[in-house]
């Protein structure tokens, strides 16, 4: 917010040239970006307390990923993302909770962890699971117990929300979010 | 050549301030209105060609006016949702939108759905279409790329064909199975996708990234946008 109010009345008041207009306008425009993703998040979080009915459609999983992906690489440049999905049957969902999902599982992966960023899939007798895994260490300890709890605050020692909003959706979806090492897997019933 | 006139109907004041100075910049005429009553009255009194609506209205429900528009009227509408809101895209345009962009948007977006929602449709008479370099002469039910013949069965040639019908334009699920498969399958999505699959196969380049039938997540399908 200060960057945006800065650069606004910068642009307003002082007599720059064209090269800082544009810089102070991208400043403007990928800061907006970064608070549209977190209003987002907050507002997703209110829903999901109020546990909100789902309003379910066929989805497929491959095309959510492909438009989480496609919007992650807008707002981080050079994100590094590598996306390899088997082929999976469709289920009936909600498309744009599990799109916020993945790009909070993407985005975390890749400000929290170490490049590159796989995501791939796999399918078992009652669910799909997508696996998003990052090249460092994983997640700490403390992190295994809060994925289990239907706890809606912050993950201990996280500052964003995009990781309790990506547990509480695959939680109202009645699916799950588990850590394996390096990994966060979501599942999701068939 | 007179200007076209965008109706902008937005609650928003910030929204119809930036689209105005948008709008008049590439060259358009503009007029707004801020609540769905004064969008009616607005395509009565000032007889824009286009309309951009927003689908949170303080008044009406967006879709209602949809719905009061296309009882008298076949005015292009494109619509303004939110990106997490695909069933309401999906009514509004089940309901007669022609088009959708998801807000946040950047204003390259929006002016693109314009210019394609602006365009004269295509005339029943013309004996061929296009769909970037697929030529579909629709007498001969024959589909060619740079002179080769692409072999389709009917009903890849029948979505091959709604798709080019209205290039860059989206179709949803329900209309594209309603068109090829009729009324009882509109629920049949997977369905769709498996006739998908395979025709990107035969008409695209790369079948892993479409560039020819487009996917909107959750909505439908979109022909590419004619270059």
């Amino acid at each position: 917010m200060a960057t945006i109010l800065g650069a606004a009345s910068t642009l307003k008041e002082l007599d720059l040239s064209a090269e800082a207009r544009l810089d102070l306008l991208t400043a403007i425009e990928e800061e907006a970006a970064r608070l549209n993703v977190h209003v987002s998040n907050l507002m997703q979080l209110s829903r999901l307390e109020l546990a909100a009915p789902l309003r379910r459609a066929w989805v497929d999983l491959g095309d959510l990923v492909t438009a989480a992906a496609t919007r992650l690489r807008r707002a981080v440049t050079g994100a590094d993302l590598r996306v390899t999905l088997g082929r999976l049957p469709m289920i009936q969902s909600e498309g744009g909770l599990i799109e916020q999902a993945l790009f909070n599982l993407m985005d975390n992966a890749l400000s929290h962890g170490r490049s590159p960023v796989t995501i791939t899939s796999h399918e078992t007798a009652t669910a799909l699971h997508l696996t998003i895994a990052e090249q460092g260490p994983g997640l700490p300890p403390a992190l295994q117990d809060w994925l289990q709890s239907p706890d809606l605050r912050p993950a201990p020692g996280q500052s964003g929300l995009g990781l309790a909003v990506a547990k509480g959706i695959a939680r109202h979806l009645g699916g799950s979010l588990a850590a394996l090492g390096n990994a966060l897997m979501l599942s999701l019933p068939k | 050549m007179t200007k076209p006139l965008i109706l902008i109907v937005d609650d928003e004041a910030q929204i119809l301030r930036f689209l105005g100075h948008a709008l008049t910049a590439v060259g358009y005429d503009t007029c707004t209105a801020s609540t769905g009553a004064e969008a009616l009255a607005q395509v009565a009194a000032a007889r824009p060609d286009l309309m951009v609506l927003d689908l949170g209205l303080p008044d009406m429900d967006g879709k209602a006016v949809i719905q009061a528009l296309r009882a008298r009227s076949d005015l292009p509408v494109i619509v303004l949702s939110a990106r997490d809101q695909e069933m309401e895209k999906i009514m509004a345009l089940d309901l007669g939108a022609d088009d959708f962009v998801a807000k946040p948007f950047a204003i390259g977006e929006l002016l693109a759905r314009l210019r394609v929602c602006l365009r004269p449709s295509r005339t029943a008479s013309e004996p061929l279409l296009w769909l970037g370099p697929l030529q579909i002469d629709l007498a001969a039910h024959h589909v060619t790329r740079d002179g080769a013949e692409i072999h389709l069965t009917p009903k890849e040639f029948d979505l091959l064909v709604a798709l080019a019908e209205t290039p860059g334009r989206v179709l949803t699920h329900r209309q594209l199975l309603a068109r090829i498969w009729g009324p009882a399958h509109v629920e049949d999505v997977p369905y769709l996708r498996v006739f998908i699959g395979p025709l990107r196969q035969k008409v695209e380049a790369n079948p892993a990234q479409p560039v020819l039938i487009l996917t909107e997540p959750g909505i439908g399908y979109r022909g590419a946008h004619p270059s």
